[in-house]
């Protein structure tokens, strides 16, 4: 116990050594195995962790069973007798360390500047990571695209077209047979609407509601509809633009005709005619379909 | 009647204990705070790196080789800041058991 607490408390050169050693070869191993040999990033993460546990603990057992040298001394002599110390005897690390903090402080502003270059291409990162997955309904790549299309819709981040529309379509695809990716789905209408910008001439209208009917009960068109929230169900919708509104279908029968979704936001239940929806919605803002109801 | 005397008595018996139970503990207080400025310069580097990497996209550079670079920083990443969490873990892990 006594050589473990002089490795990690009093000769940190030697523990300096190891750990740079260990850093190399976890960085290694896990370049490796990700890179070379494809394998999953999930797991290797996992194995990386524990290579650089396993490693730590064997180069404290090395330190502990290696032959004690002379200039050891059995009175416990500490690098460090006062907290000042460290900072005398390292004052460029301290000096370094004070500027990367500012730099640090300095960089998470940039970062939430909105509209930034650097931010849409970090999203864009993000997205194309959780694209490289191998697994596509994987739990953690379909947050990692929740997160990043809501992230863009929030910030108003434009991301790059082809990569959006990529991950929107898988999205929607693995929604087919996954319900858990069905938010993720949804996350990506509702950035998708924020692109179109087209300007309407329409008269303006409001939301409405309809009761428990049947079929189609009720017909709108030629309106803007702006700032509520709206049911799709048991309407037919003809030139009509929906803007900043959350728009909600349970899955009843509905026909759109020429129907545009401007910032809306999409609460559509998991049916059949939802996922439909959501397939269309997934290539075009300007809509025409007929949904029977499911 | 108190005597004035004993007030102050007791609050030096307080500050020694306060200084012996940071004197006790300051050397590795020391050994952890030299690491935390360590794992900090390396973070800002990894930070400025991937800044740079969004950059890069930013200006249209080849995303295949972005994804690439963007790789080899994760795993950087991971290398560094797991080592450094775990040193954390076992040497407070180590501290605790040795005063016992």
């Amino acid at each position: 116990m006594q050589r473990l607490h002089q490795l990690w408390y009093i000769d940190l050169e030697a523990r300096r050594r190891f750990q740079v050693r260990t850093m190399l070869i976890a960085f290694a191993y896990g370049l490796f195995n990700s890179l070379g040999l494809g394998r999953s990033e999930k797991q290797v993460t996992w194995e990386t962790l524990g290579v650089a546990f396993f490693l730590t603990v064997a180069f404290s057992a090395f330190y502990c069973l290696r032959k004690s040298t002379s200039t050891e001394t059995s009175k416990v002599i500490f690098k460090y007798a006062h907290l000042g110390e460290v900072f005398r005897q390292n004052r460029k690390i301290f000096e370094v360390g004070l500027a990367s903090l500012v730099v640090l402080l300095a960089l998470s502003l940039a970062i939430h500047l909105p509209n930034s270059r650097v931010q849409a291409a970090g999203i864009g990162m993000q997205l194309r990571r959780a694209l490289s997955s191998p697994d596509p309904s994987d739990p953690n790549t379909i947050k990692e695209i929740t997160t990043a299309f809501r992230m863009a819709t929030a910030d108003r981040v434009s991301i790059n077209p082809k990569l959006a529309n990529v991950a929107g379509k898988r999205v929607v695809e693995a929604s087919r047979e996954n319900p858990d990716a069905w938010s993720a789905a949804l996350a990506f209408m509702s950035y998708r609407s924020t692109l179109n910008q087209e300007m309407s001439s329409l008269k303006k209208g409001t939301c409405i509601k309809v009761g428990d009917v049947s079929g189609i009960a009720v017909h709108v068109s030629e309106s803007v509809l702006a700032n509520c929230s709206q049911e799709l169900d048991h309407v037919a919708w003809k030139n009509v633009v929906f803007e900043n509104v959350t728009v909600v279908y349970h899955g009843s029968p509905t026909v759109l005709e020429n129907v545009q979704f401007k910032n809306c936001q999409f609460s559509l239940d998991y049916t059949l005619s939802g996922q439909a929806l959501a397939k269309s919605l997934a290539v075009s803002n300007n809509l025409t379909i007929t949904l029977p109801g499911s | 009647m108190a005597n004035p005397a004993r007030r102050t008595v007791q609050t030096t018996t307080q500050v020694s204990f306060w200084r012996r139970r940071w004197e006790n503990i300051e050397p590795a207080v020391s050994a952890l705070v030299e690491d935390g400025l360590l794992l900090l310069i390396f973070v800002v580097v990894l930070t400025v790196v991937y800044l740079a990497l969004g950059m890069l996209a930013g200006l249209g550079y080849d995303p295949r080789r972005i994804e690439m670079f963007e790789t080899i920083h994760y795993w950087a990443y991971l290398a560094v800041f797991g080592l450094f969490m775990l040193d954390l873990v076992l040497r407070v892990l180590l501290h605790t058991i040795s005063k016992r």
